[in-house]
C-alpha cells in the first residue's frame, strides 16, 4: 500500500532523510518510532505529499506521490503533530467543513460525521465550540477530522501525545477497529509502548536513517531473558555482582533493585546463584517477557 | 456550497452583526446629509459613501483577506486545507469572499448609497468636469479597484505563505500596507466632483504634461484610440485578473498541483505588450525614432521598456519566490535526462525571469543590428524636466525617467552593451541571493542579501564619489553612461565570481547532505 524507494530529503543543505526504503502492506499498522528530530515527521509529510523530496520515489496505493500528489491526498488521512483546529467553530460545523472539503456528499458527510462522533466519543460535544474542548477532546476531534473520509491510508503523527489514559485506551480501540476495517496505518511516537498493542510492524528511525523495520511478532520473538530483581536490604555491591556475570546487560539498577538482560536461559539461575553467593538477600527474582520498546531501545 | 466560504460565513456573520453594519453606516450617512458643508447633500453623500467604502476595505477588508492565510499558518490548520479535495480556485474564492465577507457587506451598502445619491436632486450640480453618468460609471472602477486591493493583499500574503514567512500580525499589516500603497499609487483619487481642487490639480498635471491622456482623455494604444474610462476599466479588470490568477497559482503550489509554470512568463509578456502599446505612441523622448516611418524602429522603445519590466519583475521574483534546493535539483535532473516536461514542472520562477530577460536582450541586439546608425538616444536637456514625472502615477513616465538615467548618452551598440552589463549584474545579484539562501533560513537570507545589495549599489558608489574616485562607480552600477566595454567586463567578472562561489557552496552542501 505504501512503497518508499531510496528517499532523501533535504532542508537546505541539511539532509533530514537518508536513503530510506521500505514497503508497507495493506492493513498493516506501522509504529514509526525514533527520538525527536530523527525524521519521523519529515517521512510522514513526504508520504502525505506535503513535502517534495530531493531524490527517491514514494507510491501510495500504486500512485507516485511526486507525479500525482493530489490523488494521494485523496487516499490519505493525515494528523499532523501540531494538529490544528478552528477554535471559533462548533464541533459539528468543524466536522461539516472537513466533510465538505473532502468532497463528501451531504448524505455521506452526515453519515461520516455520525460515525466519527460515535467512534471518538464526541457525541456530547458536537454543539460545543472547539475552543471549549478539553485537550483530550481536541485531540479526538483532530483525529476525527483526519479520518472522516475513511481513507485507505492514515498517517497519524504522535496521536497519543497529551491524552489521558482513558483517551489512550479509546484511541487504541479506534485504531484496532480501523485496522480491522482494512485501513493501513502509520503511527508515529517516541514512546513505542503506546503502540505495542495494535502495531503489526515497528520501524525505527535514527538520524534520518531507517535503523530497522520488522514485523512486531518478530520483535517480540526475541528470546533473551529479562530478569527483574529486588533486594530485601539495599547493597552498593548489586551492580558490581551483576556486571561480573558473563553477557549480562543492566537495563536499570539502583542499590535495591535491577532489571537485567541475560544472553540465555541458563544464565538466569547462574545470576541468582551469584547474588546469593555474594551474600545479598534477594526478596524478589522474576523473569518476564521483553516489551517491544526494550527490544529496540533497551 | 464552497465549504471554505461556508466556514468563513459562519464565523463572520451573526444576526447582531448583520444589523450592526447598516445601523452604523446609517448614522454616518445621516450625519453627512444633515451637516452643511458647501456642496449639495446628495454630492456629500456620494463622496462620503466612497470614502467609507475605501476606509472599510483598505483598513479592514484587505487585512481580513491577508489574515485568512496567516491565520491558517498560525493555527496549524493549513495542512488540512492542503490535503483537502478543494481546488485552488475554490479555496481562493472561499477565502477571499469568505474572510472579507463582512467588510464586503459594508462596502456593498456604501456602493448602493453612492449610486442612490447620484439619483437625488442637486447631485453633481454645476460640475464642469464630470457628468452624472460618468460618476455613476466611475462606481464600477471603484468597485474593481477595491476588489483588486483585496486580491493584491491576499496575493502578497500567499507569496509570503509560500515562503512560510507570513504567520504573524506584523506580516498581515505588511501585506495590507503594500497592497494599499500600490493601489493608491496606481491611480489618482480625485474623482470626486470637488470642482475647485480638481481644476487646480488638472492645471498642474496638464502643465507638466503628465497623466493627461491616461487618466481622463482618450488613450492611444499601439495607435488604437480607446476612451479613457474604458481603458481604465479594462486596465483595472486586467489587474484584477492577473492578481486573481497569481493568487490562485500560489495556492495551487501550496496544494501541490503539478503543472507547467507558464503564468510568470505570460505575465511578463503581457505587461511588455501592454506598456509597449503606451510607449509605442509616447516616444517623444526618442525623437529620432518618432520621426521614422518604420514600424520596427517604432518598436525600439518597446524593447527598452521590455527590459525594464523584465528587470523589475526579475528582482521582485528573486526576493519573493521560494528558493528550494530540491526544486533546483529536480529541474537539473529533468534537464539532464532531456525530460523537458519534467524540467518545466520544476523550473524556478527566477530562472523564468532570467530567460525572458535574455530574450529581451537578444531582441535589443537584433534591433541595433538591423538599424545600426540611426538608433541614437539623444534626449534634450529640456526632457530631463520629465524627472518630475517620478511624481506621476503612471508607470510609463517612470520608465521614461529610468531610461534617461541609464541610457542618457548611449548610442548604437552601447545600449545593448549596457544591457549586457546589467544582465551580468542581475546574475551576480541572483547568485548572491541563492548563495545566502543555501546557507540559512530563507527570510533572513533574503534580508541579508538585500542589505549586501544596498551596500553594493548605494554604499560603495557613494564612498567612491566621496573619495573622488567616482569614475570607478561604473564598475558597480549597471550603466552605459561611462560607457565602454571595461565596465561590462567587470560586471561579468563579478557575476562569474559569485556564480562560481554559488556552485562551490552548492556542491559542498550536496556533499555534506550525502
Amino acid at each position: 500500500m505504501i512503497r518508499v524507494e531510496s528517499l532523501d530529503f533535504d532542508y537546505g543543505v541539511v539532509r533530514a532523510l537518508h536513503d530510506v526504503s521500505f514497503e508497507v502492506d495493506e492493513g498493516s499498522v506501522v509504529a514509526l518510532v525514533g527520538p525527536n528530530g530523527s525524521g519521523k515527521t519529515t517521512l510522514m509529510r513526504s508520504i502525505a505529499g506535503l513535502h517534495t523530496p530531493a531524490h527517491g520515489h514514494i507510491f501510495v496505493g500504486g500512485v507516485n506521490v511526486a507525479e500525482n500528489p493530489r490523488e494521494v491526498h485523496r487516499q490519505i488521512g493525515f494528523l499532523p503533530d501540531f494538529y490544528g483546529l478552528y477554535d471559533d467553530l462548533l464541533v459539528r460545523h468543524s466536522l461539516e467543513f472537513h466533510a465538505g472539503a473532502k468532497k463528501l456528499s451531504a448524505e455521506q458527510g452526515a453519515e461520516a460525521i455520525d460515525w466519527a462522533v460515535d467512534s471518538l466519543g464526541l457525541a456530547f460535544q458536537s454543539d460545543q465550540r472547539v475552543a471549549e474542548l478539553s485537550r483530550g477532546n481536541r485531540q479526538r476531534l483532530a483525529i476525527a477530522q483526519a479520518i472522516l473520509h475513511r481513507p485507505p491510508v492514515a498517517l497519524l503523527d504522535e496521536p497519543a501525545s497529551g491524552l489521558d489514559p482513558d483517551a489512550r485506551r479509546q484511541l487504541s480501540s479506534l485504531i484496532q477497529s480501523l485496522r480491522d476495517s482494512g485501513m493501513t496505518l502509520m503511527i508515529s511516537s517516541h514512546i513505542l509502548r503506546e503502540l505495542e498493542d495494535y502495531a503489526t510492524h515497528v520501524m525505527v528511525i535514527r538520524d534520518g536513517r531507517m535503523a530497522s523495520f520488522d514485523a512486531i511478532d518478530q520483535a517480540k520473538g526475541d528470546t533473551r531473558p529479562l530478569v527483574e530483581l529486588e533486594l530485601a536490604a539495599p547493597s552498593e555491591r548489586l551492580a558490581e555482582v551483576i556486571s561480573a556475570q558473563e553477557g549480562a546487560r543492566i537495563v536499570s539498577v539502583d542499590d535495591s533493585s535491577a532489571v537485567v538482560e541475560l544472553p540465555a536461559q541458563e544464565n538466569v539461575s547462574a545470576l541468582l546463584d551469584a547474588l546469593v553467593a555474594a551474600g545479598l538477600r534477594v526478596e524478589r527474582f522474576a523473569q518476564r517477557s521483553r516489551s517491544v520498546e526494550e527490544v529496540y531501545f533497551g | 456550497m464552497n465549504p471554505e466560504l461556508l466556514r468563513n460565513l459562519r464565523l463572520e456573520f451573526s444576526l447582531q452583526r448583520v444589523i450592526a453594519m447598516p445601523a452604523i453606516l446609517a448614522v454616518i450617512f445621516a450625519s453627512v446629509w444633515f451637516v452643511d458643508a458647501g456642496q449639495s447633500p446628495a454630492t456629500r453623500l456620494y463622496i462620503a459613501a466612497l470614502i467609507v467604502l475605501y476606509g472599510i476595505l483598505f483598513l479592514w477588508g484587505v487585512r481580513k483577506a491577508a489574515g485568512s492565510l496567516a491565520g491558517e499558518l498560525a493555527n496549524d490548520t493549513w495542512d488540512a486545507q492542503r490535503l483537502s479535495a478543494m481546488s485552488a480556485g475554490e479555496l481562493l474564492l472561499g477565502k477571499l469572499l469568505g474572510s472579507a465577507s463582512y467588510p464586503l457587506y459594508g462596502a456593498f451598502l456604501c456602493l448602493a448609497v453612492a449610486l442612490a445619491a447620484s439619483f437625488f436632486d442637486g447631485f453633481n450640480q454645476g460640475s464642469i468636469f464630470w457628468s452624472t453618468q460618468e460618476l455613476r460609471l466611475e462606481l464600477l472602477i471603484h468597485t474593481m479597484r477595491a476588489a483588486f486591493t483585496i486580491v493584491l493583499g491576499f496575493f502578497i500574503a500567499a507569496a509570503l505563505m509560500n515562503r512560510r514567512l507570513g504567520r504573524t500580525g506584523v506580516s498581515v499589516t505588511l501585506c495590507q500596507v503594500l497592497a494599499v500603497l500600490l493601489v493608491i499609487n496606481l491611480q489618482e483619487f480625485n474623482i470626486f466632483p470637488d470642482q475647485e481642487s480638481l481644476k487646480a490639480q488638472r492645471d498642474v498635471e496638464e502643465s507638466l504634461g503628465l497623466l493627461g491622456p491616461l487618466i481622463r482623455g482618450d488613450t492611444s494604444w499601439y495607435g488604437l484610440v480607446i476612451p479613457g474610462f474604458w481603458f481604465r476599466a479594462l486596465t483595472m479588470s486586467l489587474l484584477l485578473f492577473w492578481s486573481l490568477l497569481g493568487a490562485r497559482n500560489l495556492l495551487r503550489d501550496e496544494l501541490q498541483f503539478r503543472g507547467v509554470r507558464w503564468t510568470l512568463a505570460a505575465f511578463m509578456v503581457f505587461w511588455i505588450v501592454y506598456f509597449g502599446g503606451l510607449a509605442f505612441h509616447d516616444f517623444a523622448w526618442l525623437s529620432d525614432i518618432a520621426e521614422s516611418p518604420s514600424l520596427l524602429r517604432k518598436l525600439y522603445p518597446v524593447t527598452l521598456l521590455a527590459w525594464f519590466i523584465t528587470m523589475f519583475v526579475s528582482y521582485v521574483v528573486m526576493f519573493l519566490a521560494p528558493k528550494s534546493m530540491g526544486q533546483v535539483q529536480r529541474f537539473i535532473a529533468g534537464v539532464g535526462a532531456l525530460d523537458l516536461r519534467a524540467a518545466a514542472l520544476d523550473i524556478p520562477a527566477w530562472l523564468v525571469a532570467l530567460k525572458i530577460g535574455f530574450l529581451v536582450l537578444l531582441a535589443q541586439c537584433l534591433m541595433v543590428a538591423v538599424f545600426p546608425p540611426s538608433l541614437v538616444v539623444s534626449p534634450s536637456l529640456g526632457q530631463l524636466g520629465e524627472g518630475l514625472a517620478l511624481l506621476s502615477n503612471t508607470p510609463i513616465e517612470m520608465f521614461k525617467v529610468m531610461g534617461l538615467a541609464v541610457f542618457g548618452n548611449g548610442a548604437d551598440w552601447s545600449v545593448p552593451l549596457g544591457l549586457l552589463g546589467f544582465y551580468g549584474m542581475l546574475i551576480r545579484d541572483l547568485s548572491l541571493v541563492l548563495l545566502l539562501n543555501l546557507s540559512g533560513g530563507s527570510g533572513r537570507a533574503d534580508l541579508t542579501a538585500l542589505l549586501y545589495l544596498m551596500v553594493l549599489y548605494l554604499g560603495l558608489p557613494a564612498l567612491l564619489y566621496v573619495l573622488d574616485l567616482g569614475w570607478h562607480a561604473a564598475y558597480l552600477l549597471p550603466s552605459v553612461r561611462f560607457g565602454d566595454g571595461d565596465a561590462v567586463a567587470v560586471h561579468w567578472l563579478q557575476a562569474a565570481a559569485l556564480l562560481a562561489l554559488l556552485i562551490w557552496r552548492w556542491r559542498r552542501g550536496s556533499g555534506s547532505a550525502n
